[in-house]
């Protein structure tokens, strides 16, 4: 079973975390066409990239950077601040 | 069939045709290059080749004919779509699986079954509703059927799904069908060699060269080809490709896992899905349980399957058929698929003069192979979008015209 080592909950099921997507910095601001090329487009090849993760259970967010190819899990965040994205 | 036989075994010097032929080396030029030998890219050259007379086509592979999604999805084609845009596209599709076995002189296994999308909710049997109304008003024969009409149908179906999720009714339509995957692809890779294409596996595109923004060759592991054309029909791959043009991608990779039981006498007629328990099933003509659940949680570029997949999936299976409680999984893998935001495809001419994209079809790219054949051979020929593809351009992403197909495109295929 996959399982992630949280550095916070210790070794959990994957299963029990929900994958919000892709972490691509705040987008609060006005800029329409940055929100659109950030939500909608980007670069898709098997890299290493920073995702959102929800533990429903703890309620909290984290933030994952994993390796798209192999699905190894490089660190994990807690995410205390909603502004922990920015500059990703 | 046993005289042929016969004749194979004792006649020593014959030997069965070749499906296709593979010249030995590539040539320098061709009009068009299609990236990707599964399906659609084998379609799209064939469509080339009948209809618009453009026969110097090479489609190129990386691994073999059909290894990537076509050979891997659960064969089932429908076109119970939402959006007028999708039930048009897939109602052309259809049509024309319905003549193909002919078209190409290949047995594809056709078998129309009949296709029930269960609800066990409210909610879920509003949007069959919608589903039926409007595949209705496009002459697609869809309607709302009660629970005893799914039983009838499918007399073994625990209605009560253990107790949990009791099926309320069902979205019925009749066209669903299911059909051989591998003789949908080889059999348009013979009828495209015949018309003089040029199939060459085990050849992957590393590079394709741009000039002002122009397509001018690509670059193989096989020698350089001079083209003007280049269509890429690479699930799976098409952040790739498109990177290699210099183009964001509005697809994400997501595994899609499916499994087979061990072969059974004939007793599931109909095509079962349910968007609830997350599973669809059939009965291929060999016996086997063909079964599928929804994607993967997150991006993945691997094909590896998971324990957690055929467990949760037959957990669920069970609720609805408990008498498969001793019934082995014999097999079970994963393709890659293109996810795009609105659960539609992302097709036609791009930013890029001459790259033709067929990409994002998600989890529901098999049963659209015929058509998506048809519309990019007539939209390379022309490089001009065909009419089918007007609402599928990449742009809307730009314009925030998404097609919003989720309802029906996911789980039920």
């Amino acid at each position: 079973m996959k399982q992630f080592n949280c550095p916070h909950l210790g070794l959990r099921p994957a299963s029990e975390f929900v994958c919000a997507g892709t972490a691509i910095g705040s987008l609060l601001q006005e800029d329409s066409e940055r929100v659109r090329h950030g939500v909608y487009f980007g670069d898709a090849t098997a890299r290493i990239k920073r995702e959102w993760w929800f533990h429903r259970a703890a309620h909290l967010w984290f933030l994952i950077e994993r390796d798209t190819a192999t699905d190894h899990v490089i660190e994990i965040t807690l995410a205390s601040r909603l502004g922990d994205a920015d500059g990703v | 069939m046993a005289l042929r036989l016969l004749k194979y075994a004792f006649d020593r010097d014959y030997a069965e045709p070749r499906w296709f032929n593979t010249p030995a080396t590539l040539r320098d030029q061709y009009d068009v290059v299609i990236i990707g030998a599964g399906g659609h890219g084998l379609a799209a050259a064939y469509y080339l080749a009948r209809h618009h007379g453009i026969t110097r086509v090479a489609v190129l592979d990386k691994g073999y004919l059909g290894g990537g999604n076509t050979g891997r999805n659960t064969t089932i084609v429908r076109s119970n779509y939402l959006t007028p845009e999708g039930v048009n596209f897939y109602d052309r599709s259809v049509k024309l699986f319905e003549g193909l076995a002919h078209e190409l002189d290949t047995n594809l296994f056709y078998t129309k079954r009949g296709h029930f999308t269960l609800a066990h909710n409210e909610s879920t049997l509003r949007t069959a509703r919608w589903r039926a109304e409007v595949n209705k008003h496009y002459g697609i024969d869809s309607r709302l059927v009660d629970a005893s009409e799914v039983k009838r149908a499918c007399p073994e179906i625990d209605l009560e799904c253990g107790g949990q999720h009791a099926i309320l009714g069902a979205l019925y339509h009749g066209p669903g069908a299911i059909v051989r995957h591998d003789a949908v692809a080889w059999g348009y890779a013979r009828a495209a060699s015949r018309l003089g294409v040029e199939i060459f596996q085990q050849t992957e595109v590393t590079a394709v060269a741009l000039t002002h923004n122009r397509v001018c060759a690509v670059e193989t592991t096989r020698g350089r080809i001079t083209t003007g054309k280049v269509l890429s029909a690479v699930a799976g791959a098409t952040p790739t490709t498109l990177k290699m043009v210099g183009l964001p991608s509005p697809v994400e990779i997501v595994p899609l896992q499916a499994c087979v039981t061990e072969p059974m006498k004939p007793w599931l007629n109909t095509i079962i899905v349910s968007g609830s328990l997350h599973v669809y099933v059939s009965q291929s003509a060999r016996g086997e349980l063909v079964m599928g659940a929804s994607v993967d949680p997150a991006e993945l570029h691997s094909t590896r399957s998971s324990l957690e997949f055929v467990t949760s999936l037959s957990d669920q299976m069970l609720d609805l058929f408990p008498f498969l409680a001793g019934v082995k999984i014999n097999r079970q893998w994963a393709g890659m698929a293109d996810m795009t935001p609105d659960f539609a495809p992302v097709m036609g001419r791009t930013a890029v003069e001459g790259f033709y994209l067929d990409a994002g079809w998600g989890t529901w790219g098999f049963k659209a192979t015929p058509v998506c054949g048809e519309t990019m051979a007539f939209t390379v020929a022309h490089d001009t979008n065909h009419r089918l593809l007007d609402a599928f351009g990449m742009e809307r992403f730009e314009r925030m015209t998404m097609l919003g197909e989720k309802g029906a495109a996911a789980v039920g295929h």
